[in-house]
């Protein structure tokens, strides 16, 4: 179900700015009599909170719709305070990392955005699979004219070589879908005793009758393949061109660009792929002539440079930073440097309270805390609306098969009385809860201040816990949690439910995939009769259905369906964040002049 | 440098050296501005809950947060100036939405605790060990001179960036806060621990020039013990250079444990504390540079009039200064 959400924007009028003290007085956020509504058109149409529609074979057939009013040549710079941890196609395992990768490599499967659109087409293949078998058997074909960066054509041999890639050792970096999928295993490590990689020869379960056809059967019956296939370990690789470790900073290109140069944590430059055809192509363009990516720069300059449009700063263009804070209100105010704004949906990312389920078993305490919740004063604090809209559900509204429900509605600053009615009811009184954070940055200190002072007004005393990144980690993951909660920002891997209930709420998972100890028979079950449906539609209808039940314990407090506020220089166009990946999608960029 | 030939009359003019700086100190107008200053931070400090209540505001409040129409939805003030109003003098800070002189005032009381405390400690460690040793010298002086040395080569910032988390961890439960008694005291170990070694190394100094003296040797003569000579006849004698010292030395620990709680190290939330200030002044500079303001102009207000003091002792307590 698709739905539009209006992005939330306040433009702030430049107050009078009385001299009040040394000339340093601030303008004051206040809004003007004449706050224009909503933002820009490309702001309206990036990142938008839309479900995915599955493409036709016609929908498969390239080239891309054409971005209005594009044209040809120049040369994008790419401005990224960090490097991509991995390029790697079957290591890459991180929104930012999919989406800049699609300019120099294919999956069988990709999202086509229109419009800010995501529809899930063929991408080396000519459809999104067939299935057969009640979802044992998944075919697929693929395109005549596909082609690697030496014009070598691209087969079924390479994709299945690519997934074989998945199992070896030194990839359990990345998603763990397919090995677990094709050897019916409970994790990645139990699939790799059956099949190690490609040195243990060839994987029974993937056929390649042909150059062009590639049929995998799976033990169990899968319903999300299509979306699998749309990962970036879904990319072909070539054997006589695999060079271990080395593959992780250059890889060979099948997309638009082929990489010239790449000094990791320096610069990676892209040229145009001569052998990649626009008609094979129903998602990426062809526009610069070439990408210069630089990292190391920090945000707040390159930012600065962009805004101001100072050195390069017009040409230039994030894929993965967000407007520093620090610039976001000023930014915002100037409707010229509003304007540069990418800004929308992050994904299918939500931000959730998550409750240790095991330290508080009552219900109606938990009931209380989601009563408690000062949603509105906690984005606030970390800097307002930007973040995300107020969430209600446990899963994005991008995912298939999403429908609004709101349990237990409350007010977005909180209903202390609500919260110590439920406090009252619980069995044992309680006095004190504990919230741990990871203390990297102020904003989290002043946020677990906000949460003391609702506490405090239902009269529980909240002990709050900065923690370093990696005891975080440890003790909410690994280790023992002493914690009753703490926030967590999760996303699905592909923009259906089938891996968010099924990988966090089964009892029997451990606690790095169900971290708050959530544990219901009745889900348990339900979970494991879903497990067996084949079919997409139908196994997305019975988890969101399963949700509800789920939220029925409030197990978790939905936070945000989060956002995020990229930013481009004015030269640069095509700018939209990409509806699934959450980061501005560099295959549509462009350059207004050059 | 004043000396004090202990009980007896030192000249033709009866006046002893207290009431002879004190004139010379009542003389110097810096001085005594420097000194108004510093007597008015006191009270404000000490009489901080006092003012508050007057004001009618609390430090931790989140006045921003409750009250609609202050803090904008991304948290900065609605009003000019940082929400300078009627209700908030100088306006509120962005995001938590605290009073930000409620948290000025409040601020210089963490300030001056932590300052006057370490000094204490130092004063104390410096003298005895300080005095002790240059009386002493031999073996005693060798060890105390490596020790100091040791002490003046250690990275003191680097060493508390590490421990603040080490402590935390360590001695705290799980399901406790880190009690702010703590913190206080981890950082005034840590500043009186690295703080005494200057102050002893001058006294050593001082001490072993006096050591020869005759007064010293007259002492010695008489028979008098080491603890007499050292606490009766040497420890007056080197007051002076502890009170500059000391008064020179409680800006700097102002100066640095804000530094510390910019570096997110000192004093945590929700204690207000002038350096977090800063440190928040400096990420909503762009937006409210009011809010940098206010505890920039507090601290070098503060600092100045204590380095401003601390020179004023200087000049009265050692003539050969005199301007």
């Amino acid at each position: 179900m698709a739905r539009i959400r209006p992005r939330i924007t306040v433009v702030p009028a430049l107050a009078t700015a009385a001299a009040l003290l040394m000339c340093s007085c601030s303008a004051g956020a206040g809004k003007g009599a004449e706050g224009a509504k909503g933002g820009g058109a490309t702001a309206a149409k990036s990142g938008q909170r839309l479900t995915v529609a599955l493409g036709t074979a016609a929908d498969s057939r390239g080239p891309a719709p054409a971005v209005s009013g594009a044209r040809s040549g120049g040369t994008v710079k790419v401005a990224n305070l960090n490097d991509y941890s991995h390029l790697d196609p079957q290591k890459v395992y991180a929104g930012e990392g999919y989406s800049t990768s699609l300019l120099w490599g294919r999956q069988l499967t990709q999202y086509q955005v229109v419009d800010g659109r995501p529809k899930l087409v063929g991408d080396l293949a000519t459809d999104t699979g067939k299935s057969s078998d009640g979802g044992r058997t998944w075919t697929y074909r693929l395109k005549d004219g596909v082609a690697w960066e030496d014009g070598k054509p691209i087969t079924s041999a390479h994709i299945k070589y690519g997934i074989e890639r998945t199992f070896a050792p030194g990839f359990e970096l990345g998603p763990t879908y397919w090995p677990e999928w094709l050897t019916d295993s409970e994790d990645r490590s139990a699939a790799v005793k059956k099949y190690g990689g490609p040195k243990d020869g060839d994987l029974k379960a993937i056929e390649t009758p042909d150059d062009k056809t590639i049929v995998f059967r799976f033990p169990k019956p899968q319903s999300d393949v299509p979306y699998m296939a749309a990962q970036s370990s879904s990319s072909p690789v070539r054997e006589d061109k695999d060079t271990g470790t080395g593959y992780d900073v250059r890889p060979f290109a099948t997309g638009p660009y082929k990489i010239v140069e790449h000094k990791q944590n320096q610069s990676l430059t892209l040229e145009r792929n001569p052998h990649w055809k626009a008609e094979t192509d129903p998602i990426r363009h062809q526009y610069p002539e070439r990408f210069e990516f630089t990292f190391g720069k920090k945000t707040l300059n390159t930012a600065q440079e962009v805004f101001n449009a100072r050195g390069s700063g017009p040409d230039t263009v994030t894929t993965k930073d967000e407007v520093p804070p620090e610039l976001y209100a000023e930014a915002a105010r100037d409707p010229k440097k509003k304007e540069l704004i990418v800004a929308g949906s992050r994904g299918a990312y939500t931000n959730d309270l998550y409750i240790k389920n095991s330290r508080v078993t009552d219900p109606e305490v938990r009931k209380a805390i989601h009563y408690l919740f000062p949603r509105e004063q906690a984005r606030q604090v970390l800097g307002g609306p930007r973040l995300g809209d107020f969430a209600t559900t446990l899963s994005s509204p991008a995912v298939v098969g999403w429908k609004k429900y709101d349990l237990y509605p409350v007010k977005p600053t909180g209903d202390i009385e609500k919260a110590k009615e439920h406090l009252a009811r619980a069995k044992t009184k309680v006095t004190t809860l504990t919230y741990a954070y990871e203390s990297d940055a102020p904003e989290k200190d002043r946020l677990a201040q906000v949460l003391v002072d609702a506490f405090a007004k239902a009269g529980v005393k909240l002990v709050v816990k900065p923690l370093e990144k990696a005891t975080f980690h440890n003790e909410v993951f690994r280790g023992p949690a002493p914690y009753d909660m703490w926030l967590s920002t999760n996303s699905v891997d592909w923009p259906t439910p089938a891996t968010l209930l099924p990988d966090s709420f089964h009892s029997k998972l451990d606690a790095l995939a169900n971290s708050i100890r959530y544990a219901n028979p009745e889900v348990d079950k339900e979970l494991e009769r879903i497990a067996g449906i084949g079919d997409a539609q139908q196994k997305a209808d019975a988890l969101i259905a399963l949700e509800r039940t789920v939220m029925k314990d409030v197990p978790v407090v939905p936070f945000l369906y989060t956002s995020v506020s990229q930013f481009r220089g004015a030269n640069i166009g095509g700018a939209a964040i990409h509806p699934i990946y959450g980061s501005i999608a560099a295959a549509s960029l462009y350059l207004k002049k050059s | 440098m004043a000396e004090e030939h202990s009980g007896r009359p030192s000249g033709p003019v009866s006046r002893g050296p207290f009431v002879t700086a004190v004139r010379a100190f009542r003389r110097d107008r810096t001085g005594m501005a420097a000194l108004a200053v510093v007597l008015l931070c006191a009270v404000l400090a000490l009489a901080a809950p006092l003012i508050a209540a007057l004001y009618g505001k609390d430090a931790t409040e989140h006045y921003g947060q409750n009250t609609p129409g202050l803090l904008s939805p991304e948290g900065l003030p609605v009003l000019p100036g940082g929400g300078i109003s009627a209700d908030h003098w100088f306006g509120i800070e962005p995001g938590l939405g605290r009073d930000v002189l409620a948290q000025l005032l409040y601020g210089m009381r963490t300030s001056l605790l932590v300052a006057l405390a370490s000094v204490a400690v130092i004063a104390v460690v410096g003298i005895v060990l300080g005095v002790t040793v240059g009386y002493l010298s031999g073996i005693a002086d060798r060890a105390f001179t490596f020790v100091c040395n040791v002490l003046l080569a250690f990275p003191t910032l680097l060493l508390l960036l590490a421990l603040g988390p080490v402590v935390e961890t360590r001695f705290v439960d799980p399901g406790e806060n880190e009690p702010v008694w703590m913190q206080f005291t981890v950082l005034i170990l840590v500043f009186a621990a690295f703080g005494w070694v200057p102050l002893a190394m001058v006294l050593r100094t001082a001490v072993r020039s006096l050591r020869e003296r005759e007064f010293i040797e007259a002492a010695r003569a008489l028979g008098a013990s080491r603890r007499h000579i050292v606490f009766r006849e040497l420890l007056p004698n080197v007051w002076a250079p502890v009170l500059v010292h000391i008064t020179l030395a409680v800006p700097g620990i102002v100066t640095a444990e804000a530094a510390l709680s910019f570096l997110g190290v000192g004093i945590d939330e929700p204690v207000p504390d002038w350096g977090r200030m800063i440190s928040r002044g400096s990420e909503v500079f762009y937006d409210d540079p009011t809010y940098m303001v206010f505890p920039g102009v507090a601290i070098l207000v503060f600092v100045l009039a204590f380095n401003l003091l601390g020179d004023a002792v200087r000049d009265a307590l050692d003539p050969r200064t005199a301007r």
